[in-house]
């Protein structure tokens, strides 16, 4: 077996050159593979997703929601919560190439903290609606609380996410190098998915109109957003793998 | 006058300012501020009720200083572009001035809506009083907060080139893209004192 031994009076910069991400498309695959189980679960199986009116919705409205197919939607949230860690291997690419490429580590720690609290509020969510999901024919204010919770974990804890975003931006656009790893406008989308997440901060002030849970900006564009921003994401670091195994 | 000179060269060369991407973002966020719009005259031409709320919340809205902070935010806006003009003729200390003009006005805008703010809670006119304050607070807090983020990023400019020395002058490209967003704020304000003060 043979060692790489770097000269000791070597700069973290041309470390970085020689660093390679082998078999690093399969985090993107694993990505792929969470938006798939998403989809699956919490869209089609679960119908949880979109929310019609359901943020000022009567407490037997939502019993009832969950009382019709309550089978499948249980299914539907087991797909989730089966799926919803594959996008832990992505964020950990991304926070390397940040580390080891782009000689960021702190900005590359903070993506993947960052990346790591939002994912942790997604389980939470998916495990409150399995909890109303269990027991359904519970008096209705109590179900209703637990729906409620689980939109707020899932769309008001958007500020982890929006700091993850805000980190990828920067780095993206200190990488001053001659051939970047990230193209310019992954750092303008991530900046953009800022924009459009930030309504989400305060979607626990209302019950109607566009800021609510169900609203244009307190669900539509967030999530649509956030759906653009897997594609994007997996389009960015597989072009930036393929060039960095290219080039090494 | 240097502004014209700008305005000039500026046609002689068709370059897109910054650089493609960065209109990504302006669109995108311009893309956003019109569903927004969107839904609001969607809400208000609902039915007879909604447009007579929307109406009456849209008169008691005060006339004055929303024309005073269109005004203002006009202003800041040809201070920030004579700003830019000064700065590519390499006069760095009438490009701050400029610069801090406009960061002024940007800031009495500011004041003059957490000013209207206070006066529509002393009011008790709240968010949740009616659909129309419901849009009214949550659209125009979020251009005041598009609005704080630029102040940021020309207070940031200032700094840059108060420090003077050849490596930390702002790169041409970061100056205009937060000139861009500058005006890009102003457009959407001109967009929200149409829509909220206006139309009644």
């Amino acid at each position: 077996m043979d060692y790489a031994q770097p000269s000791i009076l070597t700069t973290p910069t041309t470390l970085a050159k020689d660093y390679k991400f082998d078999s690093a498309l399969f985090s993107v695959y694993s990505a792929a593979f969470m938006v798939f189980c998403t989809v699956l679960g919490v869209i089609i199986l679960a119908p949880m997703l979109p929310p019609f009116g359901q943020a000022s919705a009567s407490a037997e409205t939502i019993a009832a929601f969950y009382m019709e197919a309550n089978l499948q939607k249980k299914i539907g949230l087991c797909i989730m919560m089966f799926g919803t860690p594959f996008l832990i291997p992505l964020f950990a690419l991304v926070g390397e190439i940040m580390k080891r490429r782009m000689v960021m580590p702190v900005l590359g720690s903070v993506q993947f903290a960052a990346g790591l609290f939002g994912l942790l509020f997604t389980f939470m969510m998916t495990v409150c609606w399995g909890t109303a999901a269990f027991r359904p024919e519970r008096s209705p204010e109590i179900t209703q609380a637990l729906h409620d919770l689980g939109w707020l974990f899932a769309t008001w804890v958007a500020s982890a996410t929006l700091l993850q975003l805000g980190s990828i931006c920067v780095a993206v656009f200190r990488d001053k190098s001659t051939a970047p790893i990230f193209p310019k406008w992954f750092g303008y989308f991530n900046m953009w998915m800022l924009v459009l997440g930030a309504p989400a901060c305060v979607i626990n002030i209302f019950h109607t109109g566009p800021f609510a849970y169900d609203g244009l900006l307190g669900f539509w564009v967030p999530y649509a957003g956030l759906f653009a921003w897997f594609v994007a994401m997996m389009l960015a670091v597989a072009g930036a793998v393929k060039r960095l195994n290219n080039a090494a | 006058m240097i502004f014209s000179d700008v305005v000039r060269e500026n046609r002689a060369e068709k370059r897109v300012p910054v650089e493609p991407e960065f209109w990504l973002l302006i669109f995108g966020d311009l893309f956003v501020f019109s569903a927004m719009f969107i839904a609001f005259i969607v809400a208000r031409f609902e039915s007879e009720a909604t447009t007579q709320v929307f109406i009456a919340g849209s008169l008691s809205l005060n006339q004055a200083i929303g024309l005073s902070n269109t005004l203002i935010l006009l202003t800041s806006s040809l201070f920030v572009a004579q700003g830019l003009a000064y700065f590519r003729a390499n006069q760095f200390r009438l490009a701050n001035r400029s610069l801090l003009c406009g960061i002024g006005c940007g800031l009495s805008f500011v004041g003059l809506k957490l000013f209207e703010y206070i006066e529509k809670y002393d009011q008790g006119l709240t968010v949740t009083t009616s659909d129309f304050f419901g849009y009214y607070f949550t659209f125009t807090g979020v251009h005041l907060l598009h609005v704080v983020i630029g102040i940021s990023l020309l207070g940031f400019i200032v700094f840059k080139i108060k420090k003077q020395q050849e490596q930390a002058l702002p790169s041409q490209g970061l100056f205009e893209g937060v000139a861009c967003y500058w005006h890009m704020v102003d457009l959407l304000w001109l967009m929200l004192f149409s829509l909220f003060y206006l139309l009644n």
